[in-house]
């Protein structure tokens, strides 16, 4: 449960009842929007600075909840070659250095397998981390 | 007690101990860097001197000329790469070529064999993409290139193997006279360590120092001679402009020395400078904006249209200048007998160095009444390379040895094979920087970008070493800072909190 | 040891290996692969971050998950691949001289060969950054292969130049391994890295991207010690004197642009195309020496290795025609003379190159002009004009240098015309 409150940080500015305002550089395209999110009581209710809707969704994600995909490295035991993993799905994106801390601690046997889960949900995300390259194999 | 220890494992160091194996004496030469050629040596314009330009009756023009002339049999007998491609100096003015005339005479004075004057028709002949503005040129088919690193490890490895030692990472700080012999200490430096103090006693000291060879004759002599590292910066262009020119194409030299040259290079590039320009230490090897910029302005006159997008590297090389007395410092000083100076080595001592062993070797070996060496060899097989063999010759190493059909350099096309043979060399090969030096790994187009990781592997492996232990060149050269892990902090996401309105 | 092929494909990356499928699959059999490396993937091996194969898998994927997925496909109809391969030599009429440790020095005649050699990094000799040669100066590439193939860590302080995508991506991972990625300097007012890696890989963890800045002093003997950067002038993009400042670092890394790997073309005497710095090709990836095809980032560089793939595909495809189809070889060769039967497609206002170079009378269907902008072009329109007619016309409301566009044009429309062109039309910037 802690590390849910991580990433919340955002939220709990969103929540405190006070207009806050947001800005992102939306990344659909090679545009790059400057975007300006206005949030109260932790929904958005405007949005300015885009040209499309898809800004406009953007906006709203990562003012509320921005999420990505982690990718990195666990060591293989008898392996001098890492093998690489990612986040099944998107994550919170302020769980990314617990993510990170949790990869960092694993050591893998060989033989490695895409798809092979090398951390089951992590930090209590419901989302696996899993193997993306075939070592040993 | 050794009979001669040598200062310095550059090309005076090198071609002494060669030439000194030839007798039955003991020599161990100290050399403070992490391999052969680690100074002036190194980084040069790698041209073997017709010797047209010394003052006749220096020192310079003596040893040129006869350096000159031995260099090509040396590279024979010692299988390093050497090309008399010839060189020529371009007149762009009347008055320069009369500067022409001068050096003519001079050349002849010197008794440089087959020194000519081009005319126009002629230069474009030798040298289609010389600038037209050229009006005549002093041709002189005794110009040599050579490759100086080779050079200089294959008298090492020469010398190794009719008995020479070296001592790497050992570096001079003291010499002392003590009982009509030598008592030199040295540091030896290693990775992360305290140095630790040595010694040796020695009959006979050569001081091939190079930068620091004012600094070793101090310490032995009040003759004083002082050395300031004049800086040389160069620009090196891709293989693909090999062909560019043919010979070495010198401008009208000045007082400055001779001047910005355009250059074919043994591996097959192009090669221009240097500058010259006074440092005020030994390690200030860096190019300067302002340097790199006038080498291409200058050598812009001979080659108009220089392909500086096609520039894979830049690099500077330091003279061990002698200002106040410009011939070189062969001698032994009255107040140090058996202390041999070889000082204020700066052009043409490349091409002097091998003339120059010679003759200290006979004098040594006489001092010390020695015979020559009956197991002496002079023959050292030249180093295969993979990129310059036959169709054949490649079928045949491969047959013989796997390694050498897997290429780890792509630009250079150097096998494994050969890169672990210099790895297990008589003088081995234990940096990124000694494997590219020997075998040109990582000297192409990609700058070491593919082939980097991969010698690291190699040397790794073959050392018994972790790769991160691994070093570029001298000490404090890691590629790496460690395995994974070495590094504890984690990233600080940013969540933009945004702004109260 | 001599041995024949109908197909030889140098490069077992994206672009190899979907040629190699296709190849297979429009009916050639004697295929080869020859791959330098000792597995399959290329630089997808060492990029393991994510977006990877959403047009081409409709998921997004890693590096070594698309690589396998294209590997699996070669394995499954039993290509042979020849790995730490290296291909010596090529002529004009295919035959290739070939090195490996377990196949020995082999001569290789092919009937047809598939370029697929990939890209290599620029590096810092024609910048021509002054200062010493001290460790700790690596391409972003290189960087990467020693952390995620290797586990090994460049650096602690680091400093880079240049945003392509590579380095964005090798900063964040930098970042995620525990080093202090302490700014990203880019000499041009645009980066040439897509707008996501610079929010996601810098933005997200804090890290400065300076625009208008360069490195032009590199201190430190043995290892790297700090760099000097200077303000650059947008007009002549050149560094301003007097505006360096020392940031230390013991990392200086480069992502400065890819330059498509061509030695082997060249030796083949196939011209390449100055702007795109890759062969000039048919729509059928075609060179100028009938039966040589060229793919991926050989031909030019691509961001998406989607695209890699779909244009392996074509040149694998058209590479069985040639080889199955004794009428198709002899028409490549007629068509060689003096362009008979082309169009030439040529880069106009704005674009940088066009791929492919010419458009065959023969060529059926819709094709595919992939092309780069020289600039950052807002509201603008690609034009594509037919001996000066004008007969497709798109708005864009951004095009930049550091995302490759393409137009999609009916043949018949270009059928018989001499010359094809493709240039921006804009207002702004």
């Amino acid at each position: 449960m802690a590390d849910n409150q991580v990433d919340n940080v955002a939220n709990d500015a969103n929540m405190s009842g006070k207009r806050v305002v947001r800005r992102f550089t939306c990344v659909n395209c090679p545009l790059g929007c400057d975007l300006t999110a206005t949030v109260e009581n932790g929904n958005v209710v405007n949005v300015e600075g885009n040209v499309c809707l898809r800004g406009e969704t953007y906006a709203q994600t990562e003012a509320t909840n921005p999420m990505r995909v982690v990718t990195g490295l666990v060591n293989v035991s008898g392996s001098e070659m890492p093998a690489s993993c990612r986040t099944e799905s998107a994550i919170p994106k302020a769980l990314i250095p617990k993510c990170l801390q949790a990869m960092r601690s694993v050591e893998l046997k060989l033989p490695v397998t895409i798809g092979q889960v090398v951390v089951p949900n992590v930090c209590g995300t419901g989302v696996d981390v899993i193997a993306t390259r075939n070592i040993g194999r | 007690m050794v009979d001669v220890c040598i200062v310095g494992a550059g090309i005076a160091g090198c071609t002494c101990a060669r030439e000194l194996s030839a007798y039955n004496l003991e020599v161990v030469v100290l050399e403070a860097g992490y391999d052969v050629a680690c100074g002036s040596t190194r980084a040069n314009s790698g041209i073997v001197h017709g010797g047209y330009d010394p003052i006749p009756g220096t020192l310079k023009a003596k040893f040129n000329v006869e350096g000159s002339k031995i260099y090509e049999k040396l590279s024979e007998e010692l299988g390093f790469e050497y090309n008399r491609c010839g060189s020529m100096v371009v007149a762009f003015s009347q008055d320069e070529v009369q500067a022409l005339e001068g050096l003519l005479e001079r050349g002849r004075q010197n008794g440089v064999e087959g020194l000519e004057i081009l005319g126009q028709d002629a230069i474009r002949e030798k040298e289609p993409n010389l600038s037209k503005s050229t009006v005549a040129a002093l041709w002189v088919p005794t110009g040599a290139i050579v490759n100086p690193y080779g050079a200089c490890l294959a008298f090492a490895e020469n010398a190794v193997q009719n008995g020479a030692k070296f001592e790497f990472y050992s570096r001079v700080c003291a010499i002392e006279r003590a009982d009509g012999a030598y008592r030199v200490g040295y540091e030896v430096l290693s990775e992360g360590n305290e140095p630790v103090e040595k010694s040796l006693d020695a009959k006979i000291v050569i001081n091939a120092a190079g930068l620091a060879s004012g600094e070793i004759n101090g310490f032995v002599s009040k003759d004083a001679f002082e050395i300031t590292p004049r800086a040389g910066e160069y620009l090196l262009l891709d293989r693909t402009w090999g062909g560019a020119f043919n010979s070495t194409i010198f401008q009208v030299p000045t007082k400055n020395g001779k001047g910005v040259l355009v250059t074919p290079t043994t591996g097959g590039n192009m090669l221009l400078g240097p500058t010259a320009e006074p440092r005020e230490s030994a390690d200030q090897t860096q190019t300067t904006v302002d340097g790199l910029s006038s080498v291409l302005n200058a050598a812009g006159k001979n080659w108009e249209k220089i392909p500086s997008r096609d520039v894979i590297t830049n690099f500077a090389g330091l003279r061990a200048s002698c200002l106040e007395d410009g011939d070189f410092h062969l001698y032994e000083p009255d107040d140090a007998p058996g202390f041999f100076n070889i000082g204020g080595f700066d052009s043409p001592g490349l091409t002097a160095a091998p003339a120059v062993a010679k003759e200290y070797a006979r004098i040594i070996s006489e001092r010390l009444g020695a015979e020559k060496n009956e197991n002496f060899n002079p023959v050292r097989k030249p180093v295969k390379h993979f990129a310059t063999m036959s169709d054949e010759e490649r079928a045949g190493a491969v047959e013989q040895d796997s390694r050498w059909g897997r290429v780890i350099c792509r630009c250079e096309c150097v096998t494994e094979g050969e890169i672990v043979e210099a790895i297990h060399s008589p003088i081995p090969a234990m940096t990124i920087d000694s494997v590219k030096w020997r075998t040109r790994a990582g000297m192409g187009r990609c700058q070491s970008g593919f082939c980097m990781p991969l010698v690291a592997q190699i040397i790794a492996r073959e050392t018994g070493q972790d790769v991160t232990e691994i070093r570029k060149g001298g000490l404090g050269s890691k590629v790496a800072v460690g395995r994974r892990g070495c590094l504890d902090r984690l990233p600080h996401v940013v969540i933009d909190g945004g702004d109260d309105e | 040891m001599k041995r024949q092929v109908d197909i030889a494909i140098i490069g077992g990356g994206a672009a190899g290996l979907a040629a190699a499928a296709a190849a297979y699959d429009e009916g050639a059999r004697n295929i080869v692969i020859f791959e330098r490396e000792s597995a399959p993937g290329g630089i997808l091996k060492q990029c393991i971050h994510n977006g990877f194969g959403l047009h081409r898998f409709n998921e997004e994927l890693t590096g070594p998950e698309y690589a396998s997925r294209e590997a699996a496909a070669v394995s499954e109809r039993g290509i042979e691949i020849e790995f730490e391969a290296t291909v010596l030599s090529l002529s004009s009429s295919k035959r290739l001289t070939v090195v490996s440790p377990t196949m020995g020095f082999v001569e290789v005649q092919a009937k047809a060969v598939i370029l697929a050699m990939g890209s290599r990094e620029r590096t810092r000799g024609p910048l021509r950054i002054a200062g010493t040669r001290p460790a700790g100066i690596y391409t972003a590439g290189t960087a990467q292969h020693m952390i995620n193939l290797e586990g090994i860590i460049p650096g602690n302080n680091v400093v880079m130049l240049g945003s392509g995508d590579i380095g964005l991506i090798v900063a964040r991972r930098l970042a995620y391994e525990g080093a202090n990625v302490k700014a990203v300097y880019n000499r041009s007012h645009f980066s040439g890295g897509l707008k996501r890696n610079i929010v996601q890989c810098l933005d997200d963890y804090g890290i400065p991207l300076k625009f208008l800045h360069t490195i032009t002093s590199i201190y430190g003997k043995d290892r790297l010690e700090a760099v000097g950067v200077s303000d650059v002038d947008k007009a002549t993009k050149l560094a301003i004197p007097g505006t360096e400042k020392i940031v230390e670092c013991d990392t200086l890394l480069l992502s400065v642009g890819l330059i498509p790997e061509n030695e082997l073309t060249s030796q083949a005497g196939i011209p390449l195309d100055r702007g795109s710095s890759g062969a000039s090709v048919d729509e059928m990836y075609q060179t100028s020496t009938p039966g040589v095809f060229s793919a991926g980032n050989v031909l030019h560089i691509h961001d998406l290795v989607d695209y890699v793939s779909e244009e392996g595909e074509g040149a694998g495809r058209a590479a069985a025609r040639y080889v199955l189809d004794s009428a198709y070889e002899e028409d490549s060769a007629n068509a060689r003379e003096e362009g008979a039967g082309y169009s030439k497609v040529v880069p106009g206002n704005g674009v940088k190159y066009v791929v492919p170079q010419r458009i065959s009378i023969k060529a059926s269907g819709r094709i595919t002009l992939r092309f780069r902008v020289r600039d950052v072009y807002k509201d603008a329109k690609i034009k594509v004009l037919v001996d000066g007619r004008e007969i497709k016309s798109v708005p864009k409301r951004v095009l930049v240098p550091a995302e490759m566009a393409q137009v999609k044009i009916p043949s018949k429309d270009v059928s018989g015309s001499s010359n094809v062109e493709v240039s921006i039309e804009f207002g702004g910037e």
